[in-house]
């Protein structure tokens, strides 16, 4: 019973501490390469959007390299960053 | 007997006695010689006696290696030696070819038992595996149009 709680209440703290749309993140990486690669190919988006990309920069130019185009995706507004640029 | 019983005298399990412990590259010290070390359990006299063998005659440390850089992704050599951003070894052969995105052919290019019928079955796996994450992601703040729009389509897909 306490574990079920504590896993409740820490599941609540990442819930805050993640509130917000970041770059950068795992879910970004998802929308980047699903909006690049195409809906069609979900799962290779998401598997790419698995690997551990240093800096957004590195997965843009990735997306670049094997589509021949910038990296669509996020509708291209400015949101908070969660990663560096380089 | 006042004081600490604990202080003084050899411990075998002290840290400087763990084998474990010495460094790997020779770190200690920056002579360009290995430390002299002493070498307990030797008869009365014999351990000061090794101890100024190893003082007149010390060994000289091997060469110290510096350590590499970490290659960032498109640094990291493959096998052959190929790093990710180097040329292709077939120029008129586009990354893409096979796959269905990008420049060049797509997946109907690749031989009958690549190309099979399994792939939207995968794919649907790992969809339905990863959606109820990628919803809740959906609903942060700010959470773009694009990606709202893909676990739409995802939507579609799990319950067609």
């Amino acid at each position: 019973m306490l574990q079920i709680h504590i896993s409740v209440f820490l599941v609540t703290c990442l819930d805050k501490l993640v509130d917000k749309w970041r770059e950068g993140t795992l879910y970004d990486h998802i929308d980047q390469f699903a909006n690049s690669l195409g809906y069609e190919n979900a799962a290779v988006a998401i598997s790419l959007a698995m690997i551990p990309w240093e800096s957004v920069q590195d997965r843009n130019s990735f997306i670049q390299a094997i589509t021949g185009d910038s990296p669509k995706g996020n509708d291209g507004r400015d949101y908070v960053s969660g990663m560096p640029r380089r | 007997m006042a004081g600490n019983q604990n202080s003084g005298g050899m411990r075998p399990t002290a840290p400087q006695n763990n084998p474990a412990n010495i460094s790997a590259t020779g770190g200690a010290g920056q002579s360009g010689k290995q430390p002299s070390r002493y070498i307990s359990g030797m008869p009365y006299g014999q351990g000061q006696q090794l101890m100024q063998q190893q003082k007149s005659a010390p060994m000289s440390a091997g060469p110290a290696s510096p350590a590499a850089p970490t290659p960032t992704p498109f640094e990291r050599r493959t096998p052959s030696g190929a790093t990710l951003t180097d040329p292709l070894a077939t120029p008129d052969r586009h990354i893409t070819a096979g796959v269905d995105f990008g420049p060049g052919v797509g997946s109907e290019a690749l031989p009958s038992n690549i190309s099979g019928e399994t792939r939207p079955t995968d794919n649907l796996a790992v969809v339905k595996k990863y959606y109820p994450a990628m919803l809740r992601a959906a609903q942060l703040k700010d959470a773009p149009d694009s990606y709202k729009r893909f676990l739409s389509y995802l939507s579609g897909q799990i319950s067609g």
